[in-house]
C-alpha cells in the first residue's frame, strides 16, 4: 500500500481510537439512560442517538426535587449517535485497510466487523425511514388506517367527496399565534393556543369559567395543560389540544377546541366537529397522524386470556380478515404475541387492546431496513464462532503441550 | 502454585478429601428439619394437595410458604415460643380464623405506619391481624388516596402503606377462600374453582365441583379437632385428585419436597464450606485441602444443577424467567466456568471464585425470593419458551462471564498488591485466564443482546428501542469489547486488564439491577431503597479495588521484591 | 400579535407541511352532531357501540373489565387495592315485578351475606338509603356480613356489600360489590358518587310504525324514465318496476331482509333454477361481478338461462348488498334480450342508490 495513504490511515485506524470511541459510546448510552427519566424515550433517542452532538446536563444524575423548577446546572457536550457511528465506521474501515490482509485467519474478525457495520447502518435507516403506526379496530369492524401516536395533525374532511376529501396539516405548523391559509384549506385557521399534553374534564352545566371556544365540544369539555410525558411515566403518549379560530372571507366561523382525547361515535376514531362554510359542512379534528392503507383489516375476534384467578394476561390474539381487492387478497390471519403478520413490506403486531377488550390495537411497522439486523446477526454469530473457535483451539493446543 | 508431588502424601492427605465428600453427602441426605406439628393430623398430606393460586397449579405448601414469606418475611411462624410451619398456619387461617388472627405474621417496620395502628412503642417487628383490625379502615382509606400518586413518586411511607394494604388484602382473601382455586376442573378445558364459587353453584342447583363435599368435610374436621375424620377425608380427596389430575398431584408432591429440601439453601452452606477450605489451604496443607474444596464445589454444582432442572420441570419454563432465577443461573454459570478454569489452571483461584460467587448469588436470590412465588406466571409477551431459552439464557451466561472476569481481576489485584504470590508465571497465567473469560463474555453478551433484538423485532417490530434494559445490555457488550481492544492494542497488560475487568462488574450490576431502579430511588430525599443502598455499596467496593489496582506496579508486593520462583 | 406564518405552504415545497388524503368512506357514519365520549369508554360488548343505554363517571382507579358475554351483566369493574382487587358489577334486568321489588332484591342480598331475611319494607331502613338521581328512582344498599367466626363478637364485620338499585327507563339496573369490610368501607364515597353520576341518555324517539321502522336502513334512488312503478305492493318486495319493449317484459324489484336469508349456495341455486340453469355444488363455480351502490360495494350475478322449447330465454340479474344487519336484493328478471339491453341502466340505477341509516341519539 502507498506509504502516504498508510501514514494517513495509521492514526485514523488505530486501536487507541477504537478504545476511545468505545468509551465515548459507553458514556453516551449511560447518560442517555439517565436523561430518559425526564424526557420521553423518543425525545432522548432524537437528542442523543440521532444527532451529531448532544449537551448533557449534570442535573440528570441528581435527585429530583418533588416539584418545582430544576436548578440550572452546567453540563458537558458529547458526540451524538450519528457522529460516533460515523467515526466507528471510518475507524473500522481504516483499520481493515491498514492491518488486515484477506487471510482466512482474519475471516472471523472481518465478519464480526461487517456485522457491526450492518447494525449501525440498519439503525440509521430505521431512524430515518421507519414508520410505526397503530391500528385500533373494534371487534366486528374493520379499519383502513393506522395512526402514529407520536405526532398529530389537524385534519379537515369534506364529507361530500369521495377522493381527495381530507386535508391534514402537520403538527410542525401548529404553533400558537399562527395563521394557516392555503388554497387547499376551505377556511383560514388561526391557532390561538396549542398545548402539547393535556387532560380533558367535563364542564359542569353552571361552570362559571367561560368555555375555551365558541362552538363544538368546547361547550361540554375543557382541557387542562399537564406535564409532558417522560420515559418512565405511565402514560406513554402526549395528548395535545388546540384552540383554533376559523374564518372565511373575512367572516368568522367560530372557534373550536380540538384534541385527540375525545373519540367519536365508534370510540376509536377521533371526534370530528362540523364547521359550516356557506351552507356546506366540513369536519375538523386534531388527531394522531394517519396513514391510510390500500387494504382493510377486519377484526373478527379479539382474545384476552388471563391466568386463572388473576389479572395477569396469558395471551393476546386477534383474528383478522385482511382484504386487499387490488391484490386479490382476502384471507383470515391470526395475529398474536410474538407472531406477527408480514404483508406488503409491513409487519403487523399484536400490540395492545382497547379498554374493556372491545377491540384490538395492532402495531404496523414499515421498516425498510428490517432485514439488516438479521443479516448482521447471522454474519456476526458465524464470525464470532469462527474467530473464537480458532483462538480456543490454538489456546488448547498450547496448554496441552 | 501448583503442587508437585515432591514427597509421598500421607495417608490422611489421601483420605481427607474423601472424608469431606462423605461429610457432604451426609449433609445432603439429612432430612430437612420441619417444625413440630400435631402428629395426629396428616398435615403433610394436606400440604401436598395441588391447588390453583395466582394462575399456577402448585401445592398448598407453596401457597402457605409464599404467602407467609410475603406477609412476614419468613417461611415459618413463631408463636408462643414454638415454631409453626407455613401449612399449619394456613390451615388455621382457613379453619380457625379467630386463632389465626392472633398469629403475628404482619411485618411492619416503618414508624409512621406503626403509629397508624397505635403500635409505635412496640419492640416487636411482627404483628397480628387482631392488632391491626381496629384501624384497617384508615389503612385502606389512605391506600386509596395513595393509589392516585404515580408509583415512582411515592415516598417510603406511601410505599409501605400500599404494601401493607396489599398484604392485608391477600390475607383476607385467603381467609374467605377467595382466589384460592382449590377444586380441580370438572371437565377438560375448565378452570379450577374456588370453594365459594362451588358452594354458590351447589345452592343454585348446578352440579357442584368435584371434591367440594370432601374438602368441606376435611376442613370442618380440622376445625372441630377430629383427626380421624380429617385424615379420612384427606385420603378420599387424594384419591379423587390422583384420578382427575395425576400430573398435578405428582408435580405438587415434588414441589413440596423441593420446598422442604431447600436445595439452594444447602448449596449455600456447601459453597461456604468450600470457601473456608480454600482459605485454610493457603495457611498450609494445601494439597488435600484444595482437592477437598474442589470436590465440594463439584458436588454443590450437581446439587445446583438438580435444583435448576427441577424448577424447569415444575414451572415448564426455561431456567431464567425472572430476577430470582437469573441470580440462581448466574451463580450456576460462574461455577461451571470456574470448574473448567480450575481444571486448566489448577491454582485454586477458580475454586475460590466458584465458592464465593455461588454463595453470593444464592444469597442474592434468597433475598429476591421475598416477593412470593419464584415460579410465578409470566405475562403474555414473555410467554415464549423459545426466546426465554435462547436470548435470556445466553445473555445471562454473558453476565456471569463478565462477573467472573471481574472477580478474577479482584483476585489478581489483591494477590499482586498484598501478597508476593503473583510470580511472573502466575502473572501470565492469570492474565490468560482473564483474557479467556473476557472473550467468552464478549461472545455470549454480544450474541445474547442480538438475540434480544431479534425477539423485540418479532414481538413489536423494533429491533432496538433504546430503553434502559436494552441500553444496559449493550453497555456490557461495549465494555467487554473495549477491554479486549485495549489488550489487542497493547494499551493494557495483565494489570490493566484486571482493573478494566473489575469495572465490568459495575457495568454488569448497573445493567442487572440499576436499570430497574431508575426513577425510583431518585424521587425521595433521605430515603434510599435497600436495594439501591446495597448496589451503591457494591459499586463503592469495586471502585476501591480499581483504585487499589491503579497503584503503580512498583508498590505492589509481588513486583517490588525479587520474583519468587515457585 | 398575529404572525402570518405558513403562507409558504403554497406550492410543492414543505411537502410534509400539508397533506391530502383519500379518506375511505366511513361505513357507520351518522349525522354529525353527536355526543363526544369520555376518554374511558364504558360500553359493553362491541356491536354498534353507538347507543349507550347508560353512562357514568367512573372514579379514578376503578378498572373496567372486558365484557363477559353474559346477557345481563353489563359491565364489571375492579376496585380496591391494585394487586388484589374486588369485583364491582353492573347488571341490567328487564323490569318485572321481581326485579323491581326492593324487598325481593334486598332479601336476596341479605341471604348472600348470611343475614336474616326481612318481612316488610319498613325494616329496611338500616340497610337502604334513597339517593338523588335526576328523574329516577334509586336506592343505595349497604349490608355488613356477620363476623367470620361465631365466637368473635368484636367491632368490625368481616365483609361488606355496597349495592344500588336504579330504575332505568326500560331496565332495572343493579350495581353491586362485595368484599372485605375495610376495603369496601373505604370505597363508600366513591361508590356513592359513581351511582350519582349514572345517567340514561334519551332513547331514540319513536317513529310512526310504518314498514320503514326507525331501526332499519332506508334507501333513496332515482328511477329511470322508462321504468314504470308497479302500483301493486307485492309481498316481500319494497318496490317493483316494470320494463316493457313490445312483447318483451322484465320486472325489476328491490327487497330487503334483516337477519338470515339462507345459505348463499342455496339461494344461488334457486335463482339459477328460475332461469333454467342447472345447480352448482360450489360457490366458486358461480361468477360474480362487483357493483357499487353509492358508497357501498356489493356483488352482482348475471344468470342467462338456455332457450326453452318456444325459443325464448330468460335472464336474471341480481345485485346483493349488505348494510350492517340488513341485506338488500336488487333483481331484474325477464326476457333475455331485454334484460341484456337494460343491464347498463340497471347498473347505473343501482350506482345512484343511497342507503340511509336512521339518525340515533
Amino acid at each position: 500500500m502507498n506509504d502516504r495513504i498508510k501514514n494517513i490511515l495509521k492514526p485514523v485506524g488505530s486501536l487507541r481510537i477504537t478504545v476511545v470511541l468505545l468509551a465515548l459510546a459507553v458514556v453516551l448510552i449511560f447518560c442517555a439512560t439517565w436523561a430518559q427519566i425526564d424526557l420521553g424515550i423518543w425525545a432522548v433517542v432524537n437528542e442523543y442517538f440521532r444527532s451529531l452532538v448532544v449537551w448533557v446536563p449534570i442535573r440528570i444524575f441528581l435527585p429530583r426535587p418533588a416539584a418545582g423548577e430544576l436548578a440550572r446546572f452546567p453540563g458537558f457536550p458529547l458526540p451524538g449517535g450519528y457522529l460516533l457511528g460515523a467515526a466507528f465506521l471510518v475507524n473500522l474501515i481504516a483499520a481493515h485497510l491498514l492491518r488486515f490482509k484477506l487471510a482466512w485467519k482474519r475471516a472471523g474478525i472481518f465478519m464480526i466487523h461487517t456485522a457491526i457495520i450492518l447494525l449501525l447502518v440498519g439503525e440509521a435507516i430505521t431512524g430515518n425511514f421507519a414508520v410505526e403506526a397503530q391500528m385500533p379496530i373494534l371487534e366486528g369492524r374493520s379499519s383502513r388506517w393506522a395512526q402514529d401516536i407520536r405526532e398529530v395533525e389537524l385534519a379537515i374532511r369534506d364529507p361530500d367527496k369521495d377522493v381527495q376529501n381530507e386535508v391534514a396539516i402537520d403538527h410542525a405548523m401548529l404553533k400558537p399565534e399562527t395563521l394557516l391559509r392555503h388554497e387547499l384549506l376551505p377556511f383560514d385557521i388561526e391557532i390561538e393556543r396549542y398545548m402539547l399534553n393535556c387532560s380533558v374534564v367535563r364542564r359542569s352545566p353552571n361552570d362559571p369559567e367561560p368555555a375555551q371556544a365558541s362552538r363544538g365540544i368546547a361547550l361540554q369539555w375543557r382541557v387542562h395543560r399537564i406535564p409532558d410525558v417522560t420515559g418512565i411515566s405511565k402514560q406513554n403518549v402526549n395528548y395535545p389540544a388546540a384552540i383554533v379560530r376559523l374564518t372565511h372571507g373575512g367572516q368568522s366561523l367560530g372557534s373550536y377546541m380540538v384534541t385527540p382525547h375525545l373519540q367519536g361515535h365508534d370510540d376509536v376514531a377521533v371526534l370530528e366537529q362540523p364547521v359550516q362554510v356557506e351552507g356546506k359542512t366540513y369536519l375538523i379534528s386534531l388527531r394522531f397522524r394517519r396513514y391510510y392503507k390500500p387494504y382493510s383489516v377486519h377484526l373478527i375476534d379479539f382474545k384476552h386470556d388471563k391466568y386463572t384467578g388473576t389479572t395477569v394476561p396469558s395471551n393476546y390474539s386477534s383474528e383478522v380478515q385482511l382484504v386487499d381487492p387490488a391484490n386479490h387478497e382476502d384471507r383470515k390471519v391470526l395475529i398474536y404475541m410474538n407472531n406477527p403478520l408480514r404483508y406488503r413490506g409491513e409487519t403487523f403486531f399484536q400490540a395492545s387492546f382497547l379498554k374493556g377488550d372491545i377491540g384490538t390495537v395492532l402495531a404496523i411497522v414499515d421498516n425498510p431496513g428490517w432485514q439488516l439486523p438479521y443479516l448482521a446477526c447471522t454474519l456476526g454469530a458465524i464470525g464470532l464462532l469462527v474467530h473464537f473457535g480458532i483462538t480456543l483451539t490454538r489456546f488448547l493446543k498450547r496448554t496441552a503441550k | 502454585m501448583t503442587v508437585h508431588a515432591s514427597r509421598p502424601r500421607s495417608a490422611l492427605a489421601i483420605v481427607f478429601p474423601w472424608l469431606v465428600i462423605f461429610g457432604c453427602f451426609v449433609y445432603l441426605f439429612m432430612p430437612s428439619r420441619q417444625p413440630a406439628h400435631d402428629e395426629r393430623f396428616d398435615v403433610d398430606g394436606f400440604a401436598k394437595l395441588p391447588v390453583s393460586y395466582r394462575g399456577r397449579v402448585k401445592p398448598i405448601d407453596s401457597v402457605a410458604r409464599n404467602t407467609l414469606l410475603v406477609l412476614s418475611g419468613r417461611q415459618t411462624l413463631e408463636h408462643a415460643n414454638k415454631t409453626i410451619a407455613a401449612t399449619s398456619w394456613l390451615l388455621d387461617v382457613l379453619t380457625r380464623p379467630t386463632k389465626a388472627a392472633d398469629y403475628k405474621v404482619f411485618r411492619i417496620d416503618h414508624p409512621d405506619v406503626l403509629t397508624m395502628f397505635g403500635l409505635q412503642h412496640s419492640p416487636r417487628k411482627r404483628f397480628a391481624f387482631s392488632e391491626l383490625r381496629a384501624h384497617l379502615k384508615d389503612l385502606f382509606e389512605r391506600a386509596t388516596a395513595i393509589d392516585a400518586v404515580p408509583s415512582q413518586r411515592r415516598d417510603a411511607y406511601q410505599i409501605k402503606v400500599m404494601e401493607l394494604a396489599s398484604q392485608v388484602s391477600v390475607f383476607d382473601k385467603l381467609r374467605h377462600y377467595r382466589n384460592l382455586h382449590m377444586l380441580p376442573p370438572a371437565k377438560e378445558g375448565q378452570d379450577w374453582t374456588t370453594m365459594p364459587d362451588a358452594r354458590h353453584a351447589q345452592h343454585s342447583g348446578a352440579l357442584p365441583s368435584p371434591g367440594f363435599e370432601v374438602v368441606s368435610d376435611m376442613l370442618l374436621a380440622f376445625k372441630d379437632g377430629k383427626p380421624q375424620a380429617f385424615n379420612a377425608a384427606l385420603s378420599n380427596y387424594q384419591a379423587l385428585l390422583t384420578l382427575r389430575q395425576p400430573t398435578a398431584v405428582q408435580k405438587a408432591s415434588l414441589e413440596t419436597s423441593f420446598n422442604r429440601y431447600a436445595p439452594f439453601y444447602r448449596g449455600l452452606t456447601l459453597y461456604v464450606a468450600a470457601a473456608v477450605l480454600v482459605f485454610l489451604s493457603w495457611l498450609g496443607w494445601s494439597g488435600p485441602l484444595r482437592r477437598a474444596a474442589f470436590f465440594v464445589v463439584v458436588i454443590t454444582i450437581v446439587l445446583h444443577t438438580l435444583g435448576l432442572t427441577t424448577r424447569v420441570y415444575l414451572s415448564g419454563r426455561p431456567p431464567v424467567t425472572n430476577l430470582y432465577s437469573s441470580a440462581v443461573f448466574i451463580g450456576w454459570g460462574v461455577v461451571i466456568m470456574c470448574i473448567v478454569l480450575e481444571r486448566l489452571y489448577r491454582n485454586s483461584i477458580p475454586t475460590l471464585l466458584a465458592a464465593v460467587m455461588g454463595f453470593l448469588t444464592l444469597i442474592i436470590a434468597h433475598h429476591l425470593a421475598s416477593g412470593g412465588d419464584t415460579m410465578a406466571v409470566l405475562v403474555a409477551v414473555l410467554d415464549t419458551n423459545f426466546w426465554l431459552a435462547t436470548h435470556v439464557v445466553v445473555i445471562t451466561i454473558g453476565y456471569s462471564a463478565t462477573y467472573l472476569a471481574g472477580l478474577i481481576g479482584i483476585v489478581y489485584i489483591v494477590r499482586g498488591l498484598l501478597t508476593n504470590t503473583l510470580t511472573k508465571q502466575e502473572n501470565r497465567r492469570m492474565g490468560q485466564m482473564l483474557y479467556g473469560v473476557l472473550c467468552f463474555a464478549l461472545l455470549f453478551s454480544f450474541v445474547g443482546t442480538i438475540l434480544g433484538g431479534i425477539w423485540a423485532d418479532q414481538s413489536w417490530g423494533r429491533f432496538w428501542g433504546w430503553d434502559p434494559k436494552e441500553n444496559g445490555a449493550v453497555l456490557i457488550v461495549l465494555w467487554n469489547a473495549l477491554v479486549l481492544h485495549a489488550r489487542w492494542g497493547g494499551m493494557a497488560q495483565q494489570r490493566g486488564l484486571a482493573v478494566l475487568a473489575v469495572f465490568g462488574n459495575i457495568v454488569t450490576s448497573w445493567s442487572w439491577f440499576g436499570t430497574n431502579m431508575l426513577g425510583v430511588g431518585l424521587h425521595s430525599y433521605g430515603f434510599i431503597d435497600t436495594a439501591v443502598f446495597w448496589l451503591l455499596v457494591f459499586i463503592a467496593s469495586q471502585l476501591l479495588f480499581i483504585s487499589l489496582g491503579s497503584i503503580p506496579l512498583r508498590y505492589w508486593r509481588s513486583f517490588s521484591a525479587p520474583a519468587v520462583r515457585a | 400579535m398575529l404572525m402570518l406564518g405558513a403562507i409558504l405552504m403554497i406550492g410543492c415545497d414543505g411537502d410534509e407541511a400539508i397533506r391530502v388524503y383519500d379518506a375511505p368512506p366511513d361505513e357507520h357514519e351518522h349525522e354529525h352532531e353527536h355526543a363526544a365520549t369520555a376518554p374511558q369508554p364504558p360500553t359493553a360488548a362491541g356491536g354498534s357501540g353507538m347507543v349507550r343505554p347508560i353512562t357514568w363517571q367512573a372514579p379514578a382507579g376503578w378498572q373496567i373489565q372486558p365484557a363477559s358475554g353474559s346477557a345481563t351483566r353489563f359491565a364489571t369493574f375492579l376496585i380496591g387495592p391494585a394487586d388484589d382487587p374486588i369485583d364491582l358489577t353492573v347488571v341490567a334486568l328487564p323490569a318485572t315485578n321481581m326485579s323491581r321489588s326492593v324487598l325481593a332484591n334486598v332479601n336476596r342480598w341479605l341471604d348472600q351475606m348470611g343475614r336474616e331475611r326481612l318481612e316488610d319494607v319498613a325494616q329496611f331502613d338500616r340497610y337502604i338509603k334513597p339517593i338523588e338521581l335526576p328523574g329516577l328512582r334509586a336506592l343505595l344498599v349497604e349490608i355488613a356480613g356477620p363476623p367470620l367466626d361465631d365466637e368473635e363478637e368484636d367491632g368490625d364485620p368481616e365483609q361488606l356489600m355496597l349495592a344500588a338499585i336504579i330504575q332505568g327507563p326500560r331496565l332495572v339496573w343493579f350495581v353491586k360489590s362485595v368484599g372485605p369490610y375495610p376495603v369496601l368501607a373505604a370505597e363508600r364515597q366513591r361508590f356513592a358518587s359513581f351511582v350519582r353520576s349514572i345517567r340514561f341518555p334519551a332513547t331514540t324517539p319513536t317513529k310512526p310504525p310504518i314498514s320503514e321502522s326507525s331501526d332499519v336502513v332506508t334507501i333513496r334512488y332515482q328511477v329511470p324514465d322508462h321504468w314504470h312503478k308497479d302500483p301493486q305492493q307485492r309481498p316481500m318486495r319494497l318496490v317493483t318496476f316494470i320494463v316493457e319493449d313490445g312483447s318483451r317484459r322484465a320486472d325489476m324489484w328491490i327487497s330487503r331482509f334483516a337477519g338470515s336469508v339462507g345459505s348463499p349456495l342455496m339461494n344461488i341455486n334457486r335463482w339459477r333454477r328460475q332461469v333454467g340453469l342447472p345447480g352448482i355444488d360450489d360457490l366458486g363455480q358461480q361468477a360474480t361481478e362487483d357493483i357499487s351502490a353509492g358508497d357501498t360495494t356489493g356483488s352482482m350475478l348475471d344468470l342467462a338461462g338456455p332457450k326453452d322449447a318456444a325459443g325464448r330465454a330468460s335472464r336474471l340479474l341480481i345485485a346483493l348488498f349488505n348494510t350492517g344487519n340488513t341485506k338488500w336484493f336488487f333483481r331484474m328478471h325477464g326476457d333475455d334480450q331485454l334484460v341484456a339491453r337494460e343491464k347498463e341502466t340497471f347498473v347505473q340505477f343501482i350506482g345512484r342508490v343511497q342507503f340511509v341509516e336512521p339518525s340515533r341519539e
